[in-house]
């Protein structure tokens, strides 16, 4: 693994992003679309990130039938009401789109897991679209560890079709951020291209009808199938959550992502396999040693509440601590591995990369390729 | 090759794209009669701003929706459509930030 400055910069880079639809290239002015530099690696290193993703997949999946058969959701901190609808849709195997693993990984050691963004994982357009055309652009005989757009097809054609029954699939992000409103059009784009009818709805225009309880778009129809861009525990504590109950309503991601998007798996999955290769060392309770670790809250996006630290001398509810292991330092660059499961298969990465350890949300897309 | 064969758009590189420029709302002279068109305070918004000679001018618009029907299903929400009664909303999206890539929901 390598990065690598680029001998030139598209030249009209801004209007090649546009023209398929990328309109978030810069954040206040900063750049988060770089193509200055990419990272680079071996096949054989593609070929692990892609062994690891599935096979921390898969314990995921186990440790959730672990959680819901020993009644551990409310150590998760999932509210007491909501239990039996998490359990039931684990048992009835709702589909799951998609998740990203973040990584540290440098190329050298096992890649290590920082956290699984299970619910509402974003900069899935940029690692399946920018990306890719950027290659095309740069250099088309190059590979890269990226089939994510082909694999959502797939999920899309066999698993969602059916239960949209026919009616419409609806895709919702909140209003006024253009990233998860792109975010979220990509995915209504690629269940379009199945065969799915579709229709976009903010999520604050989700309405409900009393009379016949159920969840309603703008013009009153049901909503059978709903994508939310929009954390499940954020919905728990909304007016609407009551009805979450009785309507039916089928959403992805499935309310069993509860589960794996919270951090608390982490300490949970160390207590399942310890010491396993591509996990950290991870506990609920402050750790007793000089070693530094991280404080990060059950329930954080992009690196809010997380603290590295030595010292945690008081205990707080709904906190997990986790083995600090700093990552990889390339031309002043700390990038993380943002590796994506599909359904249940390996789709491919995005990275990025900001000038501090933690990655937060103005760190920088930074496109990849390797050698067949 | 671990790449997509070929990756296609047929949404977002549609003019409908980039921006939400498509999507309109229709504006009215009070805020009864907005109330009075969507059967629903919480669908209005009343936007007051200063004019040029320093007076104050006050708007009141319905909710946004998208003016082509290739968007393929929000058309005008307004009581021409024959709403029913007993729908609420708002009731998620609470925690929802505005104003660009800060204010997002996802991780």
């Amino acid at each position: 693994m390598m990065r690598k400055a680029v001998p030139f910069i598209r030249k009209d880079w801004q209007k090649r992003v546009e023209e398929i639809g990328f309109g978030f290239y810069e954040v206040d002015g900063l750049p988060y679309w770089d193509e200055s530099a990419y990272y680079q690696f071996t096949s054989g290193e593609v070929d692990r990130l892609e062994e690891v993703t599935e096979e921390l997949y898969g314990m995921c999946l186990k440790l959730v039938d672990y959680v819901v058969s020993h009644d551990l959701l409310e150590r998760l901190g999932i509210p007491a009401l909501f239990h039996d609808y998490v359990r039931q849709s684990w048992r009835r195997q709702e589909a799951s789109i998609y998740g990203r693993f973040d990584f540290q990984y440098d190329g050298k050691g096992e890649p290590k897991l920082l956290e699984f963004n299970a619910d509402t994982p974003t900069a899935l357009f940029e690692a399946s679209v920018v990306q890719y055309y950027w290659l095309q652009d740069f250099d088309p005989s190059k590979d890269q560890f990226n089939s994510i757009h082909e694999k959502l097809l797939d999920v899309m054609d066999h698993r969602l079709r059916s239960l949209a029954k026919g009616g419409v699939f609806y895709f919702s992000s909140v209003r006024g951020s253009l990233e998860d409103y792109t975010t979220s059009e990509y995915l209504r784009d690629v269940a379009m291209q199945a065969g799915i009818e579709t229709g976009q709805i903010f999520i604050d225009d989700v309405g409900y009808d009393h009379d016949r309880r159920r969840f309603v778009d703008l013009e009153e129809k049901e909503i059978p199938c709903i994508f939310k861009l929009y954390p499940w525990e954020w919905m728990l504590k909304e007016p609407f959550a009551e009805y979450l109950l009785s309507t039916g309503m089928t959403f992805f991601e499935p309310p069993w992502k509860m589960i794996l998007s919270n951090k608390a798996i982490l300490p949970l999955l160390w207590e399942m396999y310890p010491h396993h290769p591509n996990l950290l060392a991870a506990h609920f309770a402050p750790p007793d040693t000089l070693t530094p670790f991280v404080e990060k809250p059950f329930f954080s996006r992009e690196g809010e509440g997380i603290t590295i630290g030595t010292s945690f001398s008081r205990r707080k509810e709904q906190v997990m601590y986790q083995e600090y292991r700093e990552l990889p330092f390339f031309s002043g660059n700390y990038p993380v591995i943002g590796s994506w499961i599909v359904g249940s298969r390996s789709a491919g990465m995005g990275i990025r990369e900001d000038t501090t350890p933690i990655t937060n949300n103005l760190s920088r897309f930074v496109p990849h390729l390797f050698d067949q | 090759m671990k790449k997509s064969r070929t990756v296609t758009l047929i949404l977002l590189t549609s003019s409908l794209f980039l921006g939400c420029q498509d999507k309109v709302r229709n504006e009215y002279g009070s805020w009864d009669d907005c109330v009075k068109d969507y059967r629903d305070p919480s669908k209005c918004e009343a936007t007051t701003t200063q004019g040029s000679g320093g007076y104050f001018h006050t708007s009141y618009f319905g909710p946004w929706y998208s003016r082509s029907n290739a968007s393929s299903y929000v058309h005008n929400p307004s009581s021409v459509t024959g709403r029913a009664i007993g729908v609420s909303r708002g009731g998620f999206g609470g925690h929802g930030g505005h104003g660009g890539h800060g204010g997002h929901a996802s991780s």
